[in-house]
């Protein structure tokens, strides 16, 4: 994943803050089975992620949102063809939610601590780590929370319509690490 | 605040969910012969248990899933959480 310019920044003692646009599409396929999961695996080249909240990735990162619905971290364009050919004979569709979302990758030691101001979601590293996604509320927002493999980092995925909410959060949440 | 163990996602606060109220109403049937009581009835008749309340609820903000809870009213704590569509667990001895 090639990683776009970053929209906004902030930087704190112990914290880094990146907005960014992501592409993004959703999933849904109604009541799939083990065969078309494997399916969908064989065409992304990983495991699929069908147990609940958890990520897998290759050349596209995925996401559990809900029974039979999946993030895909890619526009609808690249994916169609692989999506359309693993559900052949399923019901189920594909949409681009690019124009939805803005990404915020929250990096460095105070992240978790950070994060903890923002939402009730336990994420200490003994019950939430890398493969592993959540949805909550974070800063009053539906948020996609997704745990980085260095355990220092997340991602957060949010309504592009709050950014400026979010981006005010940030900014007020992170003064107290400046003390 | 409750947290409550979603059956997809585990446990959560109860800010994550909405309360859908009663579960287990059973829609009356054949509806042409159901009669004006009945029809009420399945509306807006709800009942309010001092006890276990068998509910639905909805995790908004998290995996969207409807699912049913067990809660006693008086102490709130939840007994059992199952799936739409599975019966009612067995609780004699706490109810
Ligand atoms: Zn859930």
């Amino acid at each position: 994943m090639g990683e776009s310019t970053a929209l906004w920044t902030l930087a704190a003692p112990g914290l880094a803050i990146a907005e960014r646009q992501t592409p993004a599409s959703v999933l849904r396929i109604r009541r799939p089975d083990a065969a078309v999961i494997r399916a969908l695996g064989e065409a992304f080249g990983l495991s699929w992620p069908a147990a609940p909240n958890t990520v897998a990735e290759g050349a596209v990162r995925i996401a559990w949102l809900a029974p039979g619905e999946w993030l895909l971290f890619a526009s609808a364009e690249p994916v169609g063809e692989p999506v359309a050919t693993a559900c052949e004979g399923w019901l189920h569709h594909l949409s681009d939610v690019t124009a939805g979302y803005r990404l915020w990758r929250i990096e460095g030691p105070r992240s978790r601590d950070l994060l903890a101001k923002g939402a009730a979601l336990d994420t200490h590293p003994r019950v939430f780590r890398s493969g592993q996604c959540a949805q909550t509320l974070f800063a009053k927002v539906h948020a996609l929370v997704i745990p980085d493999r260095s355990g220092d980092a997340f991602d957060l995925l949010t309504d592009v319509s709050f950014a400026g909410h979010v981006r005010a959060w940030f900014i007020d949440a992170a003064e107290e690490f400046r003390a | 605040m409750l947290l409550i163990p979603c059956p997809w996602c585990g446990p959560r606060d109860e800010i994550e969910f909405r309360c859908g109220g009663q579960s287990h109403i059973q829609r009356p049937e054949p509806f042409d012969a159901v009669s004006d009581e009945a029809w009420a009835d399945y509306l807006f008749t709800r009942i309010n248990p001092k006890g276990v309340s068998y509910e639905r609820w909805l995790h908004v903000f998290g995996c969207r899933q409807w699912f049913n809870v067990a809660r006693d009213t008086r102490t709130h704590e939840i007994h059992a959480v199952y799936r739409m569509g599975e019966p009612k667990p067995d609780l004699r001895g706490v109810e």
